[in-house]
């Protein structure tokens, strides 16, 4: 509260400032994305602003497609997959760092969480190289174990998170009462931390979702994601159809983003329950 | 208070196991939490080892559990060593500090939780959650959730979750600390009669002095990893074989002084302050360096020609009301400081800065040899001590 005030005590002069600022930036990082929105409509055969026109003429081409879809199709298959690696991993990860001691922890954790930290550039070439030896290149396995460890450290931090509110002498309790390792797991440590499960999975879904340069690296010709499609269209086709699909995109992270933040109001109402 | 309604399975109540603990020893790194502890624990036993932080209870509890595993040493229960078996292989009923229910289920579900671990049919699974529930007065309330509850109502669902599937043997980590004091006393009872209705064998562990006294059948007291003296609480309060006990339970006056001769019943000393006085004969060497205890309600204020073995004027320098008592804080004219602890008099008593003749028995001090002092239990003896406990120390 006393820091609130203090924020405040500048006076009403520097709030209208920084509301300003701050308006200015959201216009300048938000605007562009949302200009894609009405081109899609457009009935010009052009990327143009403003459109002409409404029509929903780009949409129906992405559609008709097979290119598009296919490469739709490999997104929400990669999206799907590698978010179903990456929590399996980094759930299993985060419970054993926040449940046992070992030496060099520290350094693990670092290693896991390294992707989200490492330039994707530097990954993309790394896994190039690895995955040209396991002739990786170009499939789908590639693909998925590619983005399945962009999303992990989503999925370690996320579960990390949730796991320090869960009491340890749950699991304690659970075991006491014969449950084995696993039940215990299943039917207590994993209930209590499933919002924390569903956030880094969401996120680990975006991480995929939104990739364009891992893709680019290793997914070939066949078997292109949406954004490598989108890549490729920018140079050669220009039509708006980029922008329909562009639009796809920004509505799915979009629809994400909002799920995700409807859960943390949930879990938070619910641990608030809880100290009640 | 109702009967303790019988479980539907054997009328017969559970019939605890014998425990016992076989120089059970945790090292952490280099540092020994648990020093080569051995102890028994009766069947329908409540045993409660007390004490501070740090002193190997919590650990000792956690290895019986299964969860610390020991660095050597063997734990029995009912004859069968399960210093290896997991701890969801034990058969043990643990109430948690805190109670860890388990906030995503309800009353029902937590209760349920062991019975369907073991994968009984759910009939069976209602029938003894329906007597856990009976036995804990909360028949009512299977559908609430933990977080619904009161601190009370939580800590006695967790106590039917640790009994509903008939443990051998019933674990207790602090299990009233979290309640405030009324509710505690009544938790107190009701625990008691549990566990003497059903015989169960309960090893709890506390900090919580007055927690132990009124629940315990024998008490531990715990200090580096080693039990310093386990008996009834009787035994404990009346007659500490160390001057960590003695300061531990309850409250004492500890001295340190010197043998000075022996007078026939009684030996006389003379503290680091130059206060004589005469304690039970044969109690230390002569010349040798000892610790005294006196417990502050042994030291009587003492009326015009009444007398004692040991006699002293002391000045008041402060006075500590306690509801029930009065707590006096006095002076010696060597200088020594004592605590005197007595009855609220009728007529407002002596206050600060009055002077006063007070005195105790010879028998009232209890002597302790300084070298062996927080160190073990073994040494000299104490005035008379009965009953010590089976395989202490």
């Amino acid at each position: 509260m006393s820091l609130d005030r203090a924020w405040d005590s500048p006076g009403r002069a520097a709030t209208l400032v920084l509301s300003g600022v701050a308006a200015l930036v959201v216009v300048f990082l938000i605007v562009p994305v949302l200009v894609v929105v009405p081109i899609s409509f457009s009935s010009s055969q052009y990327l143009e602003f403003p459109p002409r026109g409404f029509s929903l003429q780009w949409y129906e081409r992405f559609l008709d497609s097979v290119e598009w879809t296919g490469a739709l199709w490999v997104s929400v298959q990669a999206g799907i997959l590698a978010t179903l690696l990456a929590c399996v991993l980094g759930t299993a990860a985060a419970l054993a760092l926040a449940r046992s001691r070992f030496p060099g922890k520290a350094l693990v954790v670092g290693f896991l969480v390294s992707p989200m930290i490492v330039p994707v550039i530097v990954l993309a070439i790394a896994l190039y190289g690895i995955y040209a030896k396991l002739k990786l290149v170009g499939s789908l396995t590639g693909l998925v174990i590619a983005h399945a460890a962009l999303g992990l450290p989503y999925v370690i931090v996320t579960v990390s998170a949730t796991l320090q509110r869960v009491d340890e002498r749950l699991e304690h309790a659970a075991l006491s009462l014969g449950a084995t390792p696993w039940r215990a797991f299943r039917h207590v440590t994993f209930p209590l931390i499933r919002p924390g499960v569903i956030a880094g999975a969401l996120l680990a879904f975006i991480a995929s979702w939104d990739d364009v340069v891992i893709a680019l690296f290793i997914s070939g010709t066949r078997s292109g994601t949406l954004p490598k499609r989108m890549w490729e269209g920018l140079r050669s086709e220009i039509d708006p159809t980029i922008a329909a699909v562009s639009t796809l995109l920004v509505a799915v992270s979009l629809a994400l983003l909002v799920v995700l933040e409807l859960l943390r109001r949930r879990s938070a109402r619910l641990t608030g329950a809880q100290d009640g | 208070m109702s009967p303790v309604p019988t479980s539907p399975s054997a009328a017969a109540p559970l019939r605890g196991a014998v425990v016992r603990l076989d120089r059970l020893r945790k090292e952490f790194g280099g540092a020994v939490a648990v020093d080569d502890l051995s102890l028994e624990v009766g069947s329908g036993e409540f045993l409660t080892l007390l004490g501070p932080s740090g002193s190997g209870k919590s650990t000792t509890l956690l290895m019986i559990a299964g969860f610390v595993v020991p660095t050597r040493g063997e734990v029995y229960v009912g004859g069968n060593a399960i210093t290896r078996k997991p701890p969801h292989e034990r058969d043990i009923g643990i109430v948690f500090q805190n109670y860890a229910l388990f906030p995503h289920l309800t009353v029902y579900d937590n209760v349920a939780f062991p019975l369907r671990m073991r994968k009984q049919p759910a009939a069976r699974v209602a029938e003894r959650v329906g007597w856990a529930l009976d036995l804990i007065r909360l028949g009512g309330l299977g559908g609430r959730y933990p977080h619904q509850l009161s601190g009370g109502q939580q800590q006695r669902v967790a106590l039917a979750r640790a009994l509903v599937f008939e443990p051998s043997l019933l674990l207790m980590d602090e299990p009233l600390g979290a309640l405030d004091r009324r509710l505690r006393e009544t938790m107190q009872g009701e625990l008691k009669r549990l566990q003497r209705a059903l015989g169960l064998t309960v090893i709890c562990v506390t900090h919580d002095q007055e927690e132990a006294l009124t629940l315990s059948d024998r008490i531990a007291i715990m200090n580096h990893g080693r039990i310093e003296h386990l008996g009834t609480p009787e035994d404990l309060y009346e007659r500490p074989q160390t001057p960590f006990v003695a300061e531990f339970l309850g409250e004492s006056n500890a001295l340190a002084a010197k043998v000075l001769r022996d007078d026939g019943p009684r030996t006389i000393v003379r503290t680091t302050q130059g206060l004589e006085m005469s304690v039970r004969a044969g109690a230390a060497k002569s010349a040798s360096e000892v610790r005294l205890a006196i417990r502050p309600e042994r030291i009587d204020f003492l009326e015009p020609g009444e007398s004692r073995d040991n006699v002293v004027d002391a000045v008041i320098d402060e006075t500590v009301y306690l509801g029930d008592a009065v707590r006096y804080l006095l002076r010696t004219a060597s200088g020594e400081g004592l605590t005197l602890k007595a009855r609220c008099p009728a007529g407002g008593g002596p206050g600060i800065g009055d002077t006063v003749r007070v005195g105790w028995a010879a028998d009232a001090v209890m002597v302790y040899a300084n070298t062996h002092a927080f160190v073990s239990s073994s040494g000299l003896p104490p005035p008379a001590q009965p009953g010590e406990g089976r395989g202490g120390g």
